[in-house]
């Protein structure tokens, strides 16, 4: 059974764009439907360095780059305060490196004018004692610092606020639905629409739209061949290892052998290094990290911090941008801009496309391209996602009183409000003031709670336990889900009236995929934590549900696209 | 000496003990025996697929028997192979255990089964297992016999849903054709705020020993006993003095009570064994030294001395090697190397495949849940435990091994870990007596 529905416009991916597009569109007044193949973000947002930085890189080459990412900056800190965290920079300079520090300073004279529109300060120029008092765990060898600003931002959730809203505001969204095939005019060739089916229930879905959207990133190439049209793009891998808790108190400059700029970040609960660039040819799907990345980023980070291999790293993001394509340029001198393509222009009407770009500036992006679907639609409502609170974004929460009303351990409502804002009150208010009990954590991690997972299960759409690793970062810390995985799937299972042994193929399935960012760097103390993982979840299983993939899931056949559940 | 003290270190220690040596346990703490949920099997999980993980009943059609499943874990490379010539495992493995329970009795701790029976134990998850050897604790949670099963609901305790493994536990039931017995949630009622934020479990379960923690349970459930009811808890009832709450709880209840089997972070079962190990190793006169060992000293083809962080130097006549794996520290990662890192030996895989050196990535698979030569590796011994140097022949004279330090196995997968503990530590333990009751080679 088909079915059937219409919209003006359909998105296609549910990463920042295809979110963003579909919140600005919905903000318009317009009635749109948007469905992600996965889970929000899953692809390349999340592997991203989660950061709506300026750019510093791209100042000489793109300033454009970094004007529209400064100024995006600014408005998503407005939009969305809660999501958004201050990460103060060190650059060292090395007695060997090929730029000084006069040229430096030049440098950064030239980004500090961005800086106010992104609410960062102006850099300052450190001596060597200050540099290593600031951050001891910088190598001795540096002959001076500067320190410049920049902010983070939790990119999956910042995709999911985006789509919810879209959703709270009359939109439809699907996850784990996969477009399959444009539905076509016959003779003109014009895109009406598509056909998706649901990933999980083999559900086929008609949507009829006047105009779609495709924002599929990476696959977009894949995604617009399915109508005869074409994205050319340059893809470029990119992978960060991810440490179990903060290496350092900054973010740490860090050159690559040969030469190309990195950083060590401190992020959500954790450090990131990162990140690498590469042409990538292979299965998007399948993005595999090799033992030599892992090894040049290793090497860069231990020329700034010389300890940095003390440090455990507990797991790899991957993921491929879907940069513009160019011919006969380095990957990292590949511009960062973006296109809006319209395929009328090769004989496919109704069908556009987005290309290139960055995090940062996604919303300034999703406004250019709503600007351009209104056009054709003649929609004439003003961009209003630059001032429009993101859900949560509109208040501050009072951490310590909330924590103290719903008898909650206090680190765990300052992370609830990190990703729901002042939306956490209500959360606890809805999920926990029901039951006798106080909130209970459930992955200790991060942490999260189980009022937390009710909610997202409940009022947020998630489809699978492994959506919650983006969603609400179950099971992403030190232990891998070793201790919460079960006991989540119980939880999320409960509220979505899951069998038992949907509960445990979903469980293993979380297991087999935290396997699969784990393994690339497994090493040193994570071996340990590993070795556990691997006792909860192979030797503490029961009778009923080993197959790690639900039934659906498993029997699909999308010739297209692989399956992501592994073999 | 014994370097290790989890369950197959303490176990050559108390071996070493009873045959008379003058005995040293070095240990930086009980490594994964922390770990255990409070159930030991010492035939490998039922059904057992050959080198694999459990599988779904009907692959097999019937539940092995303990025989069978000892049988089966025993071949290939497994260490119950290479240990002692097959007519003798059984009874080796039946006295392990005898001889476990024998030691944890006197702190109030039973290991109850052994190779005559199978219990069907269920977890904080509802996942049921077929056990051959458990604690005190879990082993009252029995699931055969009961004519009703009653999960207690602990409100606000972490990890723990009464309702999810309910859910499970009825569908493991049914896939396992157990008896059909009514299943159902009963809210254990508890003064406000008796649980503290986030519920944490090791506090509870220290709570419910305290006088005020045993007379709150008693009077939670003094109303919920009937005729035939087993009373399921979660792992909590104590932290080490499980045999005597369990003991109030039931006078209070007037029906059985026992504890599911703990999984993270539900695993007081861990401490209470090692708790009641150190207590037998005391009692034994075995020397327990909380240390981290530098180097073992060598010449002539045997061990002369354990070197600890330090310094100082503790001479031996023989030494049982059992710091476990990854968690224990037996096996480590040292510059991008895969080593045992106090005597370099060399490490081999399931297959036989030589591993140390190796990058530990290099030993890895995409599937998790098939093999993984890292996850099986470790020393390879002669007949009586001791580890082999590349050409077959004992790198010492009077160095044993024993517990997870031996590869050959995957504890995760066969779940033979805490079987092959006890058997193998019991061995190189009576095997370091007669090694140093023969005195310096």
């Amino acid at each position: 059974m088909t079915r059937r529905f219409a919209v003006q416009v359909l998105v296609v991916g549910g990463g920042v764009n295809g979110a963003g597009v579909a919140r600005d569109l919905a903000l318009r007044g317009v009635r749109c439907a948007l469905v992600e193949r996965r889970e929000f973000g899953s692809g390349t947002s999340w592997a991203s360095s989660g950061m709506i930085h300026g750019g510093l890189r791209y100042l000489q080459k793109d300033p454009e780059v970094t004007l529209h990412s400064c100024v995006d900056s600014g408005a998503i800190q407005r939009i969305a305060p809660h999501l958004v965290f201050r990460i103060p920079f060190l650059m060292p300079v090395f007695p060997e490196d090929p730029i000084g520090p006069e040229l430096v300073e030049i440098g950064l004279e030239m980004y500090d004018r961005y800086q106010p529109f992104k609410n960062g300060r102006p850099h300052t120029r450190l001596t060597r004692a200050q540099a290593l008092h600031l951050e001891p765990a910088l190598s001795p060898r540096l002959d001076c610092a500067f320190t410049l600003d920049e902010w983070g931002v939790d990119a999956a959730r910042l995709c999911a606020a985006n789509a919810l809203d879209a959703a709270a505001r009359g939109a439809v969204v699907a996850t784990h639905t996969e477009v399959v095939d444009f539905l076509r005019e016959p003779g003109s060739g014009r895109v009406l629409g598509a056909r998706a089916r649901d990933r999980l229930t083999g559900e086929e879905i008609e949507i009829e739209a006047e105009l779609t959207f495709n924002a599929t990133g990476p696959w977009s190439p894949r995604v617009a061949a399915l109508a005869d049209a074409q994205v050319r793009l340059r893809p470029g891998k990119g992978i960060h290892l991810v440490f179990e808790r903060r290496v350092s108190d900054l973010a740490v400059y860090a050159r690559g052998v040969d030469g190309r700029d990195m950083f060590t970040f401190p992020h959500e609960q954790n450090s990131m290094a990162g990140t690498t660039d590469d042409d990538f040819y292979g299965d998007l799907d399948r993005i595999p990290v090799t033992e030599d990345e892992v090894a040049y980023v290793m090497e860069a980070m231990e020329r700034s911090l010389p300890g940095i291999r003390r440090h455990r790293v507990i797991h790899t993001t991957e993921g491929v941008r879907p940069t513009l394509f160019a011919f006969g340029v380095g990957e990292t001198d590949l511009s960062r801009d973006y296109a809006v393509i319209d395929h009328a222009g090769e004989g496919v009407p109704g069908l556009f496309s987005i290309a290139g770009g960055k995090l940062a500036s996604y919303r300034l992006m999703s406004e250019d391209a709503t600007d351009r679907l209104c056009r054709v639609l003649g929609v004439r409502e003003p961009c209003r996602t630059a001032d429009t609170p993101l859900p949560g974004g509109d208040d501050e929460l009072d951490v310590l009183a909330t924590a103290k009303r719903f008898r909650t351990p206090l680190p765990a409502v300052v992370r609830l409000a990190f990703r729901h804002g002042s939306g956490a009150a209500a959360l606890l208010e809805a999920q926990a003031s029901g039951a006798a009990t106080a909130p209970r954590v459930v992955c200790a991690c991060e942490p999260v709670l189980d009022a937390e997972l009710l909610h997202v299960a409940k009022r947020e759409g998630v489809r699978r336990l492994t959506d919650c690793a983006l969603r609400v970062r179950l099971g992403v810390g030190a232990c891998q889900g070793a201790a919460c995985a079960g006991a989540a799937a119980g939880i999320v299972g409960e509220a979505l009236g899951w069998s038992p042994e949907r509960c445990s193929q979903e469980t293993a399935y979380f297991a087999a995929e935290r396997w699969r960012a784990v393994a690339p760097a497994l090493g040193g103390a994570q071996l340990a934590a590993i070795e556990i993982h691997r006792h909860v979840h192979l030797g503490g299983r029961g009778f009923t549900g080993s197959d790690p993939s639900p039934p659906a899931a498993a029997s699909e056949t999308v010739p297209a696209v692989a399956s992501e559940a592994p073999e | 000496m014994v370097i290790g003290g989890g369950l197959a270190g303490c176990a050559a220690a108390l071996e070493l003990a009873a045959h008379g040596a003058d005995t040293v346990l070095v240990r930086r703490g009980p490594g994964s025996t922390a770990m255990i949920g409070g159930c030991l099997d010492l035939a490998g999980a039922s059904p057992l697929r050959r080198g694999g993980p459990p599988v779904r009943e009907p692959e097999y059609g019937r539940v092995l028997s303990p025989r069978a499943r000892l049988a089966m874990a025993r071949q290939h490379s497994h260490p119950y192979a290479r240990a002692v010539p097959a007519s003798t495992l059984e009874s080796g493995v039946k006295e392990a255990a005898a001889a476990l329970d024998a030691w944890l009795e006197p702190a109030g701790l039973r290991a109850v089964g052994g190779l005559d029976e199978t219990r069907w134990l269920a977890d904080v998850r509802g996942a049921v297992r077929a056990s051959d050897l458990s604690l005190t604790g879990p082993a009252e949670g029995a699931l055969d016999g009961a004519a009703e099963l009653a999960l207690v609901d602990v409100p606000g305790l972490q990890g723990w849903d009464a309702q999810a493994a309910l859910c499970q536990l009825a569908s493991e039931r049914s896939t396992l054709g157990l008896e059909r017995v009514p299943l159902r949630v009963i809210r254990l009622g508890l003064p406000e705020g008796w649980i503290e934020a986030g519920g944490a479990p090791a506090r509870l379960a220290q709570r419910f020993e305290s006088p005020e923690g045993i007379e709150a349970l008693q009077r939670a459930v003094s109303k919920l006993g009937t005729a035939g009811r087993l009373l399921l808890f979660p792992p909590v009832l104590g932290l080490l003095g499980v045999g005597r709450v369990l003991a109030a709880v039931v006078e209070s209840a007037g029906c059985r009570v026992g504890e599911l089997v703990g999984a993270l972070p539900h695993t007081p079962a861990g401490f209470r064994l090692d708790a009641a190990l150190r207590a037998a190793l005391e009692r034994s006169g075995v020397a327990l030294r909380s240390a981290s060992v530098a180097s073992v000293e060598e010449s002539d083809a045997s061990a002369r001395a354990v070197v600890l962080e330090g310094g100082e130097s503790i001479a031996a006549d023989a030494v049982v090697l059992a710091a476990g794996r990854f968690v224990g520290g037996g096996l480590v990662e040292r510059d991008g190397a895969l080593r045992e890192p106090l005597l370099d030996l060399p490490l081999y895989d399931l297959s036989g495949r030589r591993v140390d050196g190796v990058t530990p990535r290099r030993l890895i698979r995409r599937d998790y849940e098939g093999e993984q030569p890292l996850f099986a590796s470790g020393v390879r011994v002669d007949g009586r435990l001791r580890p082999l140097s590349p050409d077959g022949t004992p790198r010492l004279a009077n160095l044993f091994a024993a517990g997870d330090l031996l590869g050959g196995f995957d504890p995760a997968r066969d779940r033979t870990g805490a079987g092959v503990a006890l058997f193998s530590g019991r061995r190189a333990g009576i095997e370091a007596a007669a090694a140093a009751e023969a005195g310096p080679c």
